[in-house]
């Protein structure tokens, strides 16, 4: 009898095998963005809990259903189905319902990372060893173009890739340079910007444009101020940099994921104006970075016109 | 235990070197000066004040200042380029300093918190000549 069910079951499990779908999965999350794909049959779910995108068959009951629950906090099964027999695999909507109150406790789960959420505590992810950080590095959208867009809409780009497709969360290290070194260098840019990632101990810049490979901080630091001899210490507060333009250099600053341009410190830092977690219109506006950004991110998408940050 | 910590924060203050980034203003400075007796014109130029791109044992990064120093009296004349640095070698230390440039041929230059030089001492044969501003 019990030869006979386990026969049964391997049967059904070969089957689900081939067919190149996996057995379905339940998430809790907030649906903070439901819109029709332009570019394909799909309805497209943004996940506020970990930022993927849902699928569902485009219809017209269909997206009447998922928009409903825009801003509701639903459990959601899904299936990772293949998509034409690419080796990606797309997240199919099998079923979704409102959670009920006794379901999700808000204090315990964090269910939408599209909205400032007080009890976050953001802490960078430890990858624990180096050996993952190549492919990382390798994955990372990269067209080759950086005249297309500025170091921190890609640097954006890469750290919401890293947090929504691998559950990583990176730290961004800007460094910045001095009025000072500008003048004197005559130089263009006053600042850069990068993911920064702990591996085995050690921080990795992940810097897609500028380094074949993921580099320690210390590297990274030395190839844009292009001197071995000069170091650029690591301060808090946007102010230590902003008030010691001539007894330094450079300066280096690391923040959470979440911020994304210089302007985003200083707020934070002169206002008081904290970020932890992701602001849907910037994300439509830096994943302009890379070519083909209305197919690839197109559920990061409003429905208004992009503002450029 | 406090007198340790209050030890150890009065030790790591004697330590800390920090530095303003004074920098030489650009331009042209005429004066005048006595050597033996004899009124000599005296003559500084800063051509290009640029960063030397090393720093001392406390992370302050250095200048390196070119200037054409000329000197014009009965007893003296000198027209030369100097090349400039504020990081000295103080006992076992590299130190930055903001107010005092020298050349490795022995020029020294003095310069006030706002970038002004303010003194010159340039070395001439056996001699030097203070020129003040």
């Amino acid at each position: 009898m019990l030869a006979k069910a386990m026969s049964v079951f391997l049967l059904a499990f070969l089957a689900i095998q081939a067919s190149g779908v996996q057995a379905a999965e339940s998430i809790y999350t907030t649906v903070f963005n439901v819109m029709k794909s332009s570019k394909s049959d799909r309805l497209l779910l943004l996940s506020g809990a970990d930022g993927r995108v849902y699928k569902m068959k485009k219809s017209d009951d269909n997206f009447r259903l998922l928009k409903a629950y825009t801003g509701q906090v639903v459990k959601l099964t899904f299936e990772l189905k293949a998509v034409d027999g690419k080796e990606e695999k797309e997240a199919m909507i099998v079923a979704i319902k409102r959670a009920s109150a006794a379901e999700v406790n808000p204090r315990e789960l964090d269910l939408n990372h599209f909205q400032y959420n007080q009890l976050r505590q953001f802490a960078p992810s430890d990858l624990q060893s180096t050996e993952k950080l190549g492919t990382l590095f390798e994955n990372m959208m990269n067209d080759g173009d950086r005249t297309r867009s500025q170091c921190f809409k890609r640097a954006h780009m890469w750290a919401y890739d890293l947090w929504s497709q691998l559950g990583i969360n990176s730290q961004k290290v800007f460094i910045f340079y001095t009025r000072r070194y500008i003048d004197l260098e005559d130089f263009e840019w006053w600042f850069h910007v990068a993911p920064l990632l702990v591996a085995g101990g050690e921080e990795y810049v992940m810097d897609g444009t500028f380094m074949k490979n993921p580099v320690t901080l210390d590297h990274w630091q030395k190839f844009f101020i292009k001197s071995e001899k000069i170091t650029c210490p690591v301060v808090e507060r946007y102010n230590d940099f902003k008030d010691n333009q001539w007894s330094r250099l450079c300066y280096l600053m690391k923040v959470p994921m979440y911020y994304l341009s210089p302007l985003d410190i200083e707020n934070r830092d002169t206002k008081g104006e904290l970020k932890n977690h992701w602001v849907l219109e910037e994300l439509q506006d830096a994943r302009r970075a890379f070519k083909n950004y209305d197919e690839t991110y197109e559920a990061l998408d409003t429905g208004k016109e992009t503002k450029t940050y | 235990m406090k007198t340790i910590i209050l030890a150890a924060l009065l030790a790591s203050s004697a330590v800390a070197h920090t530095i303003e980034g004074t920098l030489v203003l650009r331009g042209e400075l005429k004066g005048e000066t006595l050597v033996s007796g004899t009124k000599t014109k005296c003559g500084v130029k800063v051509n290009k004040v640029k960063n030397d791109l090393q720093e001392d044992d406390y992370g302050n990064p250095a200048y390196q200042v070119q200037v054409k120093v000329s000197l014009d009296g009965k007893k003296i004349e000198l027209d030369k380029d100097f090349v400039l640095s504020n990081l000295f070698v103080r006992g076992t230390r590299k130190v930055v300093e903001d107010l005092v440039y020298e050349s490795k041929d022995g020029l020294v230059m003095n310069i006030d918190a706002d970038g002004r030089i303010k003194s010159v001492v340039v070395p001439y044969k056996a001699t030097k000549v203070t020129c003040a501003f």
